[in-house]
């Protein structure tokens, strides 16, 4: 019994320890950059740059911050007003919901966002601010094999409908030239991103049905389509230009997905990419902002599969 | 000297509590976590419903949280997994205890321990690309993903475990009486099946309840391989396990969200069920007399 407690003794020091080891050094660190901003730099440190939101665009931005930091290692090389800082950015997850929230509740310096911002989180800012990386676009994909495309190159809302609601279950329901074939309706989870623009812009208030494969990543869904015959699903526009002629892209209500025709807005299926910001950006996020709004940035965001605003 | 020796003993054991009462701090704090963030959804559905319900529709209004398909998901695919595997895994641990001798039998070991350091991600790839596939082409399934897939993907996972668990009780059982065995002129196919088999049922059955929490924790290879629809669970149907799900939802759901509570929630069912598992097991294991 005394032995137990003596252990618990010690392994309570080690965490009180353990607590302990970060404070002091914060409270050593504020003086000094207090100091700093005083005597000899105009630009107030930033500290910790925070960005949270979308993981969709979380790897667009992951890479280029951290080109960012590679090229500039601290903030007065990319800047000689900035103080002398070192670049520490971190990137958060969460969805497009927890960028908007981040933003509104201040935990955040820049929040992304694979979704137009709605009216309600745009009250809630006292200064609201966007910045439009790119677009993303979700093809309706089927398998080469599938003479769909030879006998009908569009699909229609409707039939849309019909098909990821279960509606119709085999090809012959939706064009009598085609076999009695099972639909195998692949789609990303329910929650994500990627379902919820195509829930918004074609399904409306119907339910997908509960008899489709949810695949865990893009690129399962996509393999999935170009390994089934009879599969039919939502491939981003980027994936499916890298493979061209392994997956045919249908157009929908007549309209063919091209960059020109997902820029303008007249393919439906699509979403915006933004940055969103409430109030001034400080000097050091439009130098950062600047450089992901750059030709580089818009080069990345091409290059993950996305079509760049310029 | 003597002294400088009982100092690092009593060291060493201080150091070896400390550390395994850390382990059990930090393992009551993510269960307490786990358990923290799932509970809410209890207040606003009872936990029968939760368990009892089919749909799975977290975003509609109102939310549809009912988790009876994945709960059975889980474990029809950890039961197809060990119906699958022991019988394999049981014929291999006798080849290896009893045929195998020298290098071969150090080869055979050796492949065993490589096939347990292959990630998951590698065996449902495989998977899907080879069963899968075949189920496609060769029995004109509309979709090849089914419950039995991901029954053989979890059988080969789990097979190593078994094979090196129930080996290892076999050579204690092997040790023990060949002399005795080879004195009597017992021949290896008499003593197979009347000494060694019933002698190491102990380690026979551990070794199935440890492959059958694994199996029921296991994601991503599942994940690849059975659909992810949220349907009544049949053999060659595609469904959804509870770990499948969590994997699939927890990175779009938004934060204490009713949809991220409940995915905590399907986080406690599974910890339930495991617990329950091992309850089993230690039960068990007190009461099978083993002659190892």
């Amino acid at each position: 019994m005394k032995r137990a407690i003596k252990l618990m003794a010690v392994f309570m020091i080690l965490v009180m320890m353990l607590a302990g080891c970060s404070k002091p050094v914060e409270v050593e660190a504020t003086p000094q950059e207090v100091e700093q901003e005083t005597t000899e730099v105009s630009v107030d440190p930033i500290g910790t740059v925070i960005l949270t939101g979308s993981s969709t665009l979380g790897p667009v931005v992951t890479q280029l911050t951290m080109e960012y930091s590679e090229n500039n290692q601290n903030w007065n090389q990319v800047d000689s007003t900035f103080a002398d800082e070192k670049i520490d950015i971190v990137i958060n997850g969460g969805g497009s919901g927890a960028g908007a929230k981040s933003i509104i509740e201040g935990s955040a310096n820049l929040g992304m966002l694979s979704r137009p911002v709605k009216d309600q989180e745009k009250e809630s800012m006292a200064d609201f601010k966007e910045y439009k990386l790119g677009t993303d676009a979700l093809t309706i994909s089927i398998n080469p094999e599938n003479k769909l495309h030879e006998l009908q190159d569009s699909l229609s809302t409707e039939e849309l409908q019909k098909i990821f609601s279960g509606e119709y279950k085999t090809w012959k329901q939706l064009n009598a030239e085609l076999p009695d074939e099972e639909i195998v309706v692949v789609t990303r989870d329910i929650g994500g991103g990627a379902h919820g623009v195509f829930q918004s812009k074609i399904m409306g208030d119907l339910e997908v049905s509960e008899n489709v494969i949810q695949a865990s990543s893009m690129g399962a869904l996509v393999t999935k389509i170009i390994e089934n015959k009879n599969a039919i699903g939502y491939a981003s526009f980027g994936v499916v230009q890298q493979n061209i002629g392994n997956l045919v892209p249908m157009k929908v209500d007549g309209v063919e997905p091209t960059k020109e025709n997902i820029i303008s807005g007249s393919y439906i299926i699509s979403r915006p990419l933004l940055v969103i910001k409430d109030g001034e950006l400080k000097p050091q996020e439009q130098a950062l902002l600047d450089f992901i709004l750059s030709e580089r940035g818009m080069e990345v965001v091409s290059e993950l599969g996305f079509v760049a605003e310029n | 000297m003597k002294k400088i020796y009982n100092l690092l003993d009593k060291m060493t054991s201080i150091v070896t509590v400390v550390m395994s009462l850390f382990t059990v701090v930090l393992l009551f704090f993510i269960v307490l976590q786990i358990f923290k963030e799932g509970w809410d959804v209890f207040k606003e559905i009872s936990i029968l419903n939760f368990i009892t319900q089919n749909q799975w529709r977290p975003l509609s209004t109102p939310p549809k949280l009912g988790i009876k398909n994945m709960l059975l998901g889980t474990i029809l695919t950890s039961f197809l997994g060990i119906v699958i595997s022991l019988p394999i895994s049981l014929g291999a641990s006798i080849f290896i205890s009893m045929k195998a001798k020298g290098k071969l039998r150090v080869f055979i070991l050796a492949l065993i321990d490589l096939m347990i350091g292959v990630p998951s991600v590698v065996y449902g790839f495989v998977s899907f690309m080879i069963l899968v596939l075949f189920f496609e082409r060769y029995f004109n399934f509309g979709s090849g993903e089914s419950f039995f897939v991901a029954g053989v993907t979890l059988a080969i996972m789990v097979m190593p475990l078994m094979i090196s668990a129930i080996t290892q009780s076999m050579d204690k059982v092997i040790t023990k009486y060949q002399t005795s065995a080879k004195a009597l002129g017992v021949s290896k196919e008499f003593m197979t099946l009347n000494l060694l088999i019933p002698a190491s049922k102990r380690g026979i059955i551990i070794a199935t309840l440890l492959a059958f929490t694994r199996a029921m924790g296991e994601t991503m290879a599942v994940v690849m391989v059975i659909g992810n629809s949220n349907l009544k669970p049949m053999l060659f149907g595609r469904g959804i396990t509870l770990s499948g799900l969590i994997t699939l939802e927890m990175g779009s759901a938004v934060l204490n969200s009713i949809h991220y509570k409940g995915l905590y929630a399907t986080g406690v069912v599974l910890m339930i069920l495991l617990l329950i598992n091992n309850m089993i097991f230690e039960a068990i294991k007190k009461r099978v007399n083993g002659y190892d």
